[in-house]
């Protein structure tokens, strides 16, 4: 049974949105190719920007310790919280959150880099997977 | 205020400060790591003195100043018989409202000639990477402040506006380089972008004063101020009166050494407020000892 719509109800379709968005924004060939009618509305990069209150505000919940970096755990955790489409919203966002640390800014910058850039930002995508995997591991095994 | 709803919030922002230190590492990071590839040192020399500046954003500005600006604002704001509600369908209207705070307080910081001595520190880089991100200033919350008190009397949340307030920055984090060229047209129109931003940056003469949007250009197209890169006009980054030394006390007092001067040798009273509160550029000033080689044509600040 679908749970009663609430605030967060709007936080889990915003959370979705930003996923589809980020999602394309992770596949470089799929970025780069024009998009139009329903895939492109629903991968637009207009969904990313709840994201600027959310990523910083999800990692720093990371930080604190009061969200687990782990998906079905933050599900949980927001669920236990705040009731049932929290932590759709909770477990969505913490996978977008882990995309963009351990993947998707590597993209993004292999899609808009200059040519004189290009040799030097090959290197960022294993960067990007360490840093973000580094950052998942401390934050799993230190913070909690 | 109700106090759960301030203790909430207040907290919310610091956590969204541990959140933003922690992109701004990974951009840090980022920046070592490319100029290592590009054959460079891990750290130019510009952005190694910009290391001591860093501390007037976490420490004095994050622990003392915004402290400051909350209890004055909040302060204001309990003045005023008008209230806005923090609810879901006002946040678009707080959101507007924080980016028009942005864009009035960083104008003041360009535009009025005091202000410009503080801000100018932020500017003085004349490289443009992710490093100028811990080029902070010491006394951007006093011109803050100044907008920020007649916007909070009609009612705005004091901590709502503080908190849309520090996303710009966060957000900015990411604009701060040259190596990202141009995003689609419609985002460039609409968002700050590292172009954008890079503008902002330049003190060539068509660049000069634009782009102080927080994270929309919407209130830079309202009030004229939106200018778009050209390809046929390269940015020179930095200030139209560059800074010849990596010494963080000499990066702090550039702007103010000759401020305080023309001050003390204006004539007049109204010379003498003149340099104060007029723009830069266009008041009572004192040949500088380090004249710009080959200077950019307009005089006024960035």
């Amino acid at each position: 049974m679908m749970p009663q719509l609430d605030f967060w109800a709007v936080g889990a379709f915003l959370a979705v949105m930003a996923l589809l968005a980020t999602l394309r924004q992770s596949l470089p060939f799929a970025a780069a190719q024009r998009a139009g009618g329903v895939i492109g509305f629903l991968t637009s990069p207009i969904w990313l920007v709840p994201l600027i209150l959310a990523m910083a505000g999800v990692i720093g919940l990371m930080l604190t310790g009061a969200v687990s970096p782990w998906p079905p755990q933050a599900q949980a955790e927001f669920a236990g919280q705040f009731g049932a489409w929290a932590g759709i919203t909770g477990f969505i966002l913490v996978v977008v959150v882990d995309l963009w640390l351990v993947w998707t800014p590597s993209m993004v910058a292999r899609r808009f880099v200059g040519p004189d850039g290009f040799d030097a930002i090959k290197v960022l995508p294993l960067f990007n997977l360490i840093f973000g995997f580094a950052f998942i591991a401390i934050l799993l095994f230190v913070v909690r | 205020m109700d106090q759960a709803f301030v203790d909430q919030l207040t907290k919310w922002i610091e956590i969204y400060g541990y959140g933003g230190a922690v992109l701004l590492f990974f951009v840090i990071c980022v920046e070592m790591l490319l100029r290592n590839r590009e054959g460079k040192s891990l750290w130019s020399r510009e952005g190694l003195s910009s290391i001591p500046l860093f501390t007037l954003g976490p420490i004095l500005e994050g622990v003392f100043i915004n402290a400051a600006l909350i209890g004055g604002l909040t302060f204001f704001y309990n003045l005023s018989p008008l209230r806005i509600p923090v609810d879901w369908w006002t946040l678009p209207i707080y959101f507007l409202a924080g980016e028009f705070a942005y864009y009035w307080y960083h104008r003041l910081g360009h535009e009025v000639r005091l202000f410009w001595a503080d801000h100018s520190i932020h500017h003085s880089a004349q490289s443009y990477d992710f490093t100028v991100n811990l080029r902070h200033v010491p006394f951007q919350a006093i011109y803050r402040l100044l907008i920020w008190i007649p916007i909070v009397m009609l009612g705005f949340n004091p901590l709502v506006l503080v908190l849309f307030a520090i996303t710009s920055p966060a957000f900015q984090t990411f604009c701060h380089t040259t190596r990202i060229g141009r995003l689609a047209p419609w985002f460039e129109w609409l968002f700050v972008t590292p172009q954008n931003h890079g503008v902002h940056h330049a003190c060539n003469p068509i660049y000069i004063d634009k782009n102080y949007g927080g994270l929309l250009m919407i209130w830079d197209h309202v009030f004229g101020t939106y200018q778009r890169m050209q390809d046929d006009v390269p940015p020179v980054f930095g200030i139209t009166h560059p800074l010849e030394s990596n010494n963080p006390i000499k990066v702090i007092m550039h702007e103010f050494t000759p401020l305080f001067r023309d001050f003390g040798a204006a004539p007049t009273l109204r010379q003498k407020m003149g340099v104060l509160f007029g723009r830069p550029g266009q008041t009572f000033e004192l040949p500088r000892g380090s004249a710009m080689p080959g200077a950019l044509a307009a005089e006024p600040a960035e």
